[in-house]
């Protein structure tokens, strides 16, 4: 159960306050800041999740999309070979892996990056990350509408071993991602249920245009490092609107690349869970 | 420690004994109560004024008074604010015992009848940084949606600000709102609003007076940085019976008193309920039809006086905040008891003991068909207190006492409910501590025209186990834990909180004034937000959290004008924070064991000046008050170690407060504020990271709002005053907002849905121009 959640619950409560207040856009003078080098890097055991992408931040109101960093001299490291990336000629600025290469459980890898010409004052960056063990004791999952919530719930059943562990899930519909921005992923410590049955514990929701009856669905479910899940905490709590009765100040989110990077390198095991869509009821 | 503090009050109780038995021969005393002679309520800060010596002194929160005088006549005269003057003429040749009872003047008279000739309390009294507000005040200022708010008033007044728009927090001098220490007949109030905060739990019918000190707190108190607020509730009507009420658009409220036994036990109760689910339930939204959200509060006081010298108050309060629609249920509210004995020694000795019980907690459920959770949260006081004056002689008056606390916190346990519940059981353990504070202080006056208060307060916090202690590395994680057993006291901390202030009184009304205190605050609110949640826990010192400590040093200029009709002051103060607690980025504050990770720990300080002018007397009575002030911190792991904006930094502050009486049956209320935007951090740069647009913020703190003002005004209109007819009843109309202007609540920077490229920036405004009527009743 994370913070996030909680605070979808006082959404309600909020609803009442909502009746008194107003929104509008308003124009605002923002200064703009030193552009700094952006780096997703994902290691996976499946080939399609692994991937590097560079690319550069802007000015808030730049409006545009972010410009790629290419030309990049992009290298892993695990404890025996090193890997080198290649750009995508389709992808300006993304990084591919060799193939038949995929991520091993409990491999510590690292990411060097060299740049052809500095961003925010550096050439060379890296960063370091663990692949976490996979915890697959999945017994079933169920998707099901919930008039309540008008909406469709995955629901989970499985047994959470008894370590701290955090994951990360992610949904399939007929072979097409539906999660496909980092604001629609779940992120969940086992706080609430370490060790027990997770006795269908809803970890996924979608609108109603998002699923149908029948639709064969696919939970993807990665165990992530600690670090990984507060990374992507941290950036869902900064995408969505703030609300002074529980928002903390702004921050920005925390970063694991070296020279004033921004972003994450990580690697997880995903298990894949099939369910047929449920009636409604 | 019990032990020596019997011996001190024994040690001063004999010195009461003999000094009055030495000074006896050429010195007589004259004690007593000072009341009001239609409701027999007592008067707290009544001035007694000595003409033939030019000389006064003041009635404690009590109600009482002593004065040591030589053998003579005199001419004595009684006053108090709002009541008209009463000179006695004395012939002292022994131990007087002299109950005062003060008529109030009537409204429509009140031009004549009050001239100030000892009403300038404020300019002799050493206590500087101290505002004053009456019941009737507070009344008359316009109200958010009708509702007469005591904590509105409170941020009227000069160095303190509202926490956020509607909010029943407050930042005094810069402080945040949990470095308040808000007391409701003594007992502490750890959660002051209602409905998110928009309503204070304080039903202004149910309050007799309201004092605010701002960092000079007199050595009694203690525990909080910034402020004390003394709320006292009214004691009862003891002549009469008597009621009053009023019907509003988000409550009702009615109020009962009387005597129990005439003149010497009297009783008053005091409710109020909200009905805004009311509302609700017209919606024409289904999903917020079935809601449910109210609150209340509940006030009950009585009191006997089983003879001169004792005099004995039980009062209680009650309040609750309860929402529920068919998922989620949820309440929150504060519990305060508080039992009294004032024993009169002797003349010149006079005592308060204090029980009190203090409760803050909140209870969540949710339910979504056959799972969900049950989460509960609780911190729970006892207090026992000793307070003493003793009237040593006419030119010094010596209090002292103890207080010792013992705080039970219970942060949170969620527990899963129904059939497949998912959540098990998940707790955050109890922890303990003793809070005790020891103090003594002098009020002496030096000659004619100087004062001076010197005291020390030494207060002491021990954590008392059973608790399991954790140490954190840099980051803030977890090292490693030591447990310590029930009743083992694991760490103490203790301080010496001196308080010193001097008067050098100009003329008859002029006087400049002086002040330096420490205080030392152990206890704080684990609170990120801006605005103040109900769902805030309360966490104290331990071996990892140093307690905090304030020095405000503050120098004063007070001036009456036209025989006290005007007040006019201004007060510069600079105030040093030493152990300033804010908390890491993205601190996880709920249901977090290791909350303790959370903090950062730094350094702060503020300056300010205060100007206020108020009118107390004539048709137009209220005041204009302009602050200037700055509040800034450091804290290592926070904009980079450098000085950032506290959150209530907001350099002018102007506040503008009217009320005028048009005539017996007419007045209007107007109050204007303006005040610097808040402080807020922007985002100036963004990335994209799995298909999101990433906001990249400045410095904390480094931009500001637009600046926020608003103009409230309001009419009353009373009936006709017709003496044969017991029931009386007015009709307040009150406009909020009145030019309508939108200050923002919140400033949010979104992704345009249907253009993932673009961002833009959207302000909320919460309260638009809000007209409400209230009709009132007494009887």
């Amino acid at each position: 159960m994370k913070k996030n959640k909680l605070y979808y619950f006082f959404g309600i409560l909020l609803i009442t306050m909502a009746l008194a207040s107003c929104t509008e856009r308003i124009d605002i003078d923002l200064d703009s800041e030193r552009i700094r080098l952006v780096v997703e890097g994902n290691i996976s055991n499946i080939h399609a999740q692994q991937f590097v992408k560079l690319t550069e931040t802007a000015n808030y109101f730049s409006n545009a999309f972010p410009s790629p960093v290419s030309n990049a001299s992009v290298k892993i490291t695990d404890a025996e070979q090193v890997y080198i990336l290649q750009e995508s000629e389709a992808n300006l600025g993304t990084y591919l892996f060799p193939a038949g290469f995929i991520g091993q459980e409990g491999e510590t890898y690292n990411l060097f990056i060299s740049l052809q010409e500095e961003v925010g004052g550096y050439k060379d960056f890296s960063a370091q990350t663990i692949m976490p063990h996979k915890t697959d004791d999945i017994d079933s999952i169920s998707v099901e509408w919930r008039t309540r919530f008008e909406g469709w719930v995955v629901r989970l059943y499985a047994k959470d071993p008894p370590i701290e562990n955090y994951y990360m899930f992610n949904g399939i519909r007929d072979g097409q991602w539906i999660t496909d921005t980092i604001s629609e992923v779940n992120i969940s410590d086992d706080r609430l249920f370490n060790g027990n049955n997770t006795n269908g514990a809803i970890v996924l929701f979608f609108n109603e245009n998002q699923l149908s009856p029948g639709d064969e669905f696919t939970l993807v479910m990665s165990n992530i490092t600690k670090g990984y899940a507060a990374f992507v905490s941290e950036l869902q709590t900064e995408i969505q609107p703030k609300q002074p009765l529980f928002s903390g100040p702004p921050a920005n989110v925390s970063s694991n690349i070296s020279n004033g990077a921004a972003g994450w390198f990580t690697a997880f095991p995903s298990t894949f869970t099939t369910s047929i869509v449920k009636e409604k009821p | 420690m019990l032990k020596r503090l019997l011996f001190i009050i024994l040690i001063f109780t004999t010195i009461g004994k003999i000094s009055f038995s030495t000074e006896a021969k050429d010195k007589f005393t004259l004690s007593g109560f000072i009341k009001d002679a239609v409701n027999g309520e007592v008067l707290p800060g009544a001035t007694i004024y000595i003409k033939e010596l030019g000389a006064g002194a003041a009635s404690n929160a009590y109600g009482f008074y002593s004065i040591s005088l030589k053998p003579g006549d005199y001419n004595i005269v009684f006053s108090y604010v709002g009541y008209q003057n009463l000179e006695i003429k004395i012939d002292l040749n022994n131990e007087k015992s002299l109950n005062i009872s003060l008529q109030p003047s009537v409204e429509s008279l009140s031009e004549i009848e009050i001239k100030g000739q000892a009403a300038n309390e404020n300019i002799g009294s050493t206590q500087m940084s101290v505002n004053k507000i009456d019941n009737k005040t507070i009344q008359a200022i316009p109200a958010l949606m009708g509702e007469v708010d005591l904590i509105k008033a409170i941020q009227l007044l000069p160095g303190v600000k509202f926490a956020a728009e509607g909010s029943s927090g407050f930042s005094v001098r810069g402080g945040s709102p949990d470095q308040n220490l808000v007391l409701l007949d003594e007992a502490t109030v750890y959660n002051a609003g209602h409905l998110m905060g928009f309503f204070s739990v304080f039903n202004n019918d149910a309050v007799k007076s309201v004092e605010l000190y701002k960092g000079d707190l007199p050595a009694k108190y203690g525990g909080r940085l910034s402020s004390m607020v003394d709320i006292r509730m009214k004691d009862g009507n003891k002549k009469k019976f008597q009621g009053n009420g009023g019907i509003g658009l988000i409550s009702s409220r009615l109020t009962l008193e009387g005597p129990i036994v005439k003149d010497k036990s009297s009783f008053m109760i005091s409710g109020r309920r909200s009905y805004a689910d009311l509302f609700l339930r017209l919606s024409p939204k289904e999903e917020l039809k079935g809601n449910i959200l109210y609150f209340y509060d509940l006030n009950a006081k009585a009191n006997y006086s089983i003879n001169q010298n004792n005099h004995i108050f039980l009062s209680g309060y009650f309040g609750k905040d309860v929402f529920k629609n068919s998922n989620l249920g949820m309440d929150w509210g504060n519990t305060t008891g508080t039992l009294r004995w004032n024993h009169i020694f002797n003349e010149k000795l006079f005592s308060n003991f204090t029980f009190i019980a203090s409760s803050f907690g909140y209870k969540m459920g949710l339910s979504v068909e056959e799972s969900g959770f049950d989460w509960k949260s609780q911190l729970t006081d006892y207090n026992l207190k000793g307070d003493f004056n003793f009237y040593l002689n006419s030119k010094n008056t010596i209090n002292f006492g103890f207080s010792t606390v013992f705080h039970d916190f219970f942060p949170g346990e969620i527990k899963g409910t129904g059939s497949s519940a998912f959540i098990t059981e998940y707790k955050l353990p109890n922890s303990y501590g003793l809070e005790n504070g020891l103090y003594v202080s002098n009020t002496q006056k030096v000659g004619t025209l100087i004062s001076l208060k010197y005291g020390l307060r030494i207060s002491m916090y021990n954590n008392v186990g059973p608790n399991t202690v954790f140490t954190y590395d840099a980051e803030g994680q977890p090292l490693d834990s030591t447990v310590y057993s029930k009743g083992d006291f694991y760490n103490t901390y203790f301080g010496f909180e001196p308080r010193l202030g001097a008067v050098l009184q100009l003329n008859e009304s002029s006087s400049v004034k002086a002040s330096y205190s420490r205080n030392i605050q152990y206890l704080q609110q684990a609170q990120n937000s801006t605005a103040g949640s109900p769902l805030s826990i309360w966490f104290s010192s331990s071996p990892n959290v140093k307690p905090q400590i304030a020095d405000q040093f503050a120098l004063g200029y007070f001036r009456n004008f036209k025989e006290n009709t005007y007040e006019a002051s201004v007060e510069i103060y600079y105030k040093d924070i030493k152990n300033a607690i804010d908390f890491r980025d993205h601190a996880d504050l709920l249901l977090n064991k290791h909350i303790e990770g959370e903090l950062l720990i730094g350094s702060g300080y503020g300056y300010g000046a205060e100007f206020l002018l108020r009118k107390n007397f004539g048709k137009l009575t209220g005041w204009l008050s302009y602050t200037f002030s700055r509040t800034l911190r450091t804290i290592e792991g926070i904009n980079d170690g450098n000085d950032y904006r506290a959150p209530y930094d907001r350099p002018h502050d102007v506040s503008v407060v009217a009320n005028y009486n048009l005539n017996p049956q007419i007045s209007f209320g107007l109050t204007w504020v303006y005040l610097t935007g808040q402080p807020i951090t922007f985002p100036v740069g963004r990335f994209v990271y799995g298909n999101a647009i990433v906001p990249f913020y400045s410095g904390r703190n480094d931009y500001r709002m637009p600046d926020y003002h608003r103009l409230d005004l309001s009419v009353t209109w009373k009936e006709k005053h017709n003496p044969s007819k017991r029931w009386h009843s007015e009709v307040n109309l009150s406009i909020y907002n009145a030019y309508n202007r939108k200050n923002p609540w919140i400033i949010n920077f979104q992704t345009d849905p249907n253009d993932p490229n673009t961002t833009y920036a959207e302000m909320t405004y919460l309260f638009g121009i809000i007209p409400s009527v209230t009709y009132n009743f007494k009887f």
